[in-house]
């Protein structure tokens, strides 16, 4: 018996739920927040293979992980749950509307709309970004005074990297 | 007539169009010369080619959009035409004029027509005087500037921004009042140079809710112009045609040969040699169509046609360009079923489609009666924000339009993708709503809906994906998942051993 807790990160993002599952070769009991559920499953290699559900159906499944994320794909929908390590647990509930606007995807900054002092109103458009073509524009989460830019027009980011600082609330 | 077909030919594209264009290429016999950006080297469409050059550098504008290295590398290679696929300069007239001079066959048509059809103003005007109905336009206009202040007066808001040399909602806007135009019109031209090379953006009245309806033209050097039926092409994201079909559930018989007349007679007044598609604007209440423009290239939706007609249209522009005559006749086009297309694109519909980039972990499309895929991408590639996020097409032909929609349902929930996300889901999810499967849509159907909303995986399916997260997330943490043949494998999959038997 072995327990831990996953955050869905997709199709519904950020949702935490708490597992516990007992794995006796094939078979799988799986308790995800009190429901309990009993799986066959049966792996053709690292990343793939499918399970029979208590109902007697059978589901083809793939997955493959990327640091603590998991990608899983089931009956043709995609699924993306993060492993929460339990010292991570506390600062990631408290999670609110931060000062930080990230990048939510790599790109190019194309355009940057205000200047550190500005008043922004939540959903201007504060910084547009250019991938794959397309001008994708980044707007602000919350209202507040810009603290800080810290990339410049021009500049390739990654996913998650931070593009504009609001001040503290 | 048979003239000499081309011995060499350089694809001058990326993706599933350069690899589609040269498996027409090797069934003709003709050798296929592969240009390729950095990080496209180890895609397919380099793999399969018989040479393959190096384009040096990650842009388009480096690469796939250089006329210089083109030309060069076209010469130096021995190749006697180029393919230009479509998107990047498949509708430049300076790369064709280019080619030309290079004493190279430039395969589509020539620059004159192009300059003259590609252009979305110029066409207009010529699509006119063939006799075609069209959609008012400004003169292109930089800023809020007199050519605008009059189309403003005449026609008022909502209107389009659209780019000159568009193509695939590039550089388009729909503004609802004036003081949005200016900022539409800047950022417009601003993707139109970053996708074609040329900023002009022009102003067109808005048509609330048509169906996008578009013929596909073949002519030959000889006079000889047919179309090729209809392709419906109303389902569209953000200007983005993501499915299409043909026939079009709106056409009526009637209304069909209306349209393919029309679309003959602009590409006879134009001159236009090669394949070509005229678009129309539908409105599906009264039956009017409006001309809305030409593309003078093959589109991205050809397969569809190819599907219900049996032919080869890359076959046919190769054929033309190297002077044959046309052996079909208008006569001779008769639909058979029905073939629907999903364009399937790295991008989050789950997250306002947000393009999605990585490693293609997995990559498993789907086999099975009347299913083709057209695709760019190999399973451990690497997917980046250089260029167009569509991965690939889906094509499902049926005898009838239920089960070629039926065959594309069921080809959709049987494509493995993992690595990145895709629009998968979402394409699976427009194919089962009622109106679209009583085929009763217009340009308007997926726009200001609650896409994500509806999306959501069922009950049932959540708690399953969640339980297989908790037993992979379990051999993490501990021991790996344990792997097993076990009973329920022999059990439902007697093929399993049966590859260990030798055959004499």
């Amino acid at each position: 018996m072995s327990q831990g807790q996953l955050l869905q990160l997709s199709p519904t993002s950020n949702q935490a739920f708490d597992y516990q599952v007992e794995i006796q070769g094939e078979s799988v009991r799986v308790n995800l927040d009190g429901i309990e559920i009993d799986l066959t499953v049966t792996t053709k290699d690292a990343q793939e293979g499918w399970c029979r559900t208590s109902d007697g159906n059978l589901h083809s499944f793939f997955w493959t992980w990327t640091g603590n994320a998991l990608q899983l794909w089931v009956d043709g929908d995609l699924f993306i749950f993060e492993k929460i390590e339990s010292r991570r647990q506390a600062s990631r509930d408290s999670s609110g509307p931060g000062n930080d606007i990230l990048a939510p995807m790599p790109g190019r900054v194309g355009q940057i709309l205000v200047q550190p002092g500005d008043s922004v109103e939540r959903g201007l458009t504060i910084i547009i970004l250019e991938s794959m073509k397309m001008e994708i524009e980044i707007a602000a989460h919350r209202d507040g005074v810009v603290k800080r830019i810290p990339v410049e027009v021009g500049a390739q980011v990654d996913r998650g990297m931070r593009l504009l600082e609001l001040e503290e609330q | 007539m048979c003239s000499e077909l081309f011995s060499k030919v350089l694809v001058a594209n990326r993706g599933e169009i350069a690899v589609r264009v040269q498996q027409t290429l090797k069934t003709l016999g003709i050798a296929t010369v592969a240009v390729y950006s950095d990080p496209d080297a180890p895609a397919p469409h380099v793999s399969m080619a018989d040479e393959a050059w190096a384009l040096d550098g990650h842009t388009a504008e480096e690469t796939y959009l250089d006329i210089e290295k083109l030309i060069a590398i076209t010469r130096r290679s021995g190749a006697g035409a180029i393919h230009p696929g479509y998107g990047f300069l498949s509708e430049n007239p300076r790369f064709a004029r280019a080619c030309s001079e290079a004493g190279i066959t430039f395969i589509g048509p020539s620059p004159e027509s192009m300059e003259a059809l590609g252009d979305k103003i110029l066409s207009k005007g010529l699509a006119q005087s063939a006799g075609a109905p069209v959609v008012p336009n400004s003169q292109p206009c930089t800023g809020i500037d007199t050519a605008a202040e009059e189309f403003i007066a005449t026609w008022g808001f909502p209107l389009l921004v659209k780019a000159a040399a568009g193509g695939g909602g590039r550089g388009m806007r729909l503004v609802n009042a004036l003081e949005e135009l200016a900022p539409a019109l800047e950022s417009a031209g601003r993707e139109a140079e970053a996708a074609f090379g040329d900023g002009r953006v022009f102003l067109e009245r808005y048509i609330p809710r048509p169906r996008h309806v578009e013929i596909q033209v073949l002519a030959d050097g000889f006079g000889n112009t047919l179309h090729l039926l209809e392709r419906e092409c109303s389902i569209q994201r953000r200007y983005q045609k993501i499915i299409e079909e043909t026939p079009s559930p709106a056409l009526t018989p009637e209304l069909r040969r209306r349209m393919g007349e029309a679309a003959v007679a602009i590409v006879k007044s134009a001159g236009y040699v090669n394949a070509g598609t005229v678009e129309f604007l539908l409105d599906s209440e009264t039956g009017q169509f409006y001309y809305l423009e030409m593309n003078t290239r093959l589109q991205v939706e050809h397969p569809i046609t190819e599907q219900v007609l049996g032919l080869d249209l890359v076959e046919w522009q190769v054929r033309i360009a190297s002077g044959e005559e046309l052996i079909l006749r208008q006569d001779d086009i008769h639909a058979r079923g029905h073939a629907v297309e999903c364009r399937i694109y790295a991008e989050d519909p789950y997250n306002n489609f947000v393009p999605s980039v990585g490693t293609l972990v997995k990559w498993l499309p789907p086999s099975g009666p009347g299913l083709r895929l057209d695709s760019g991408v190999a399973q451990g590639q690497e997917v980046s924000t250089f260029y167009d996020p569509m991965l690939a097409k889906l094509i499902a032909w049926g005898p009838d339009r239920a089960s070629s929609l039926q065959r594309m349902d069921l080809a959709l929930s049987q494509f493995p993708v993992l690595g990145l996300v895709t629009n998968i889901p979402f394409l699976r999810q427009v194919i089962r709503r009622p109106g679209f499967l009583e085929g009763d849509y217009d340009i308007g159907f997926l726009t200001g809906d609650s896409e994500a909303s509806q999306l959501e995986p069922s009950q049932e399916a959540q708690t399953l994906a969640r339980a297989l997260a908790a037993w992979a997330a379990q051999g993490v943490s501990g021991q790996r998942p344990q792997i097993h043949a076990g009973l329920a494998e022999e059990q439902s999959n007697p093929w399993r051993n049966a590859g260990k038997l030798r055959l004499p």
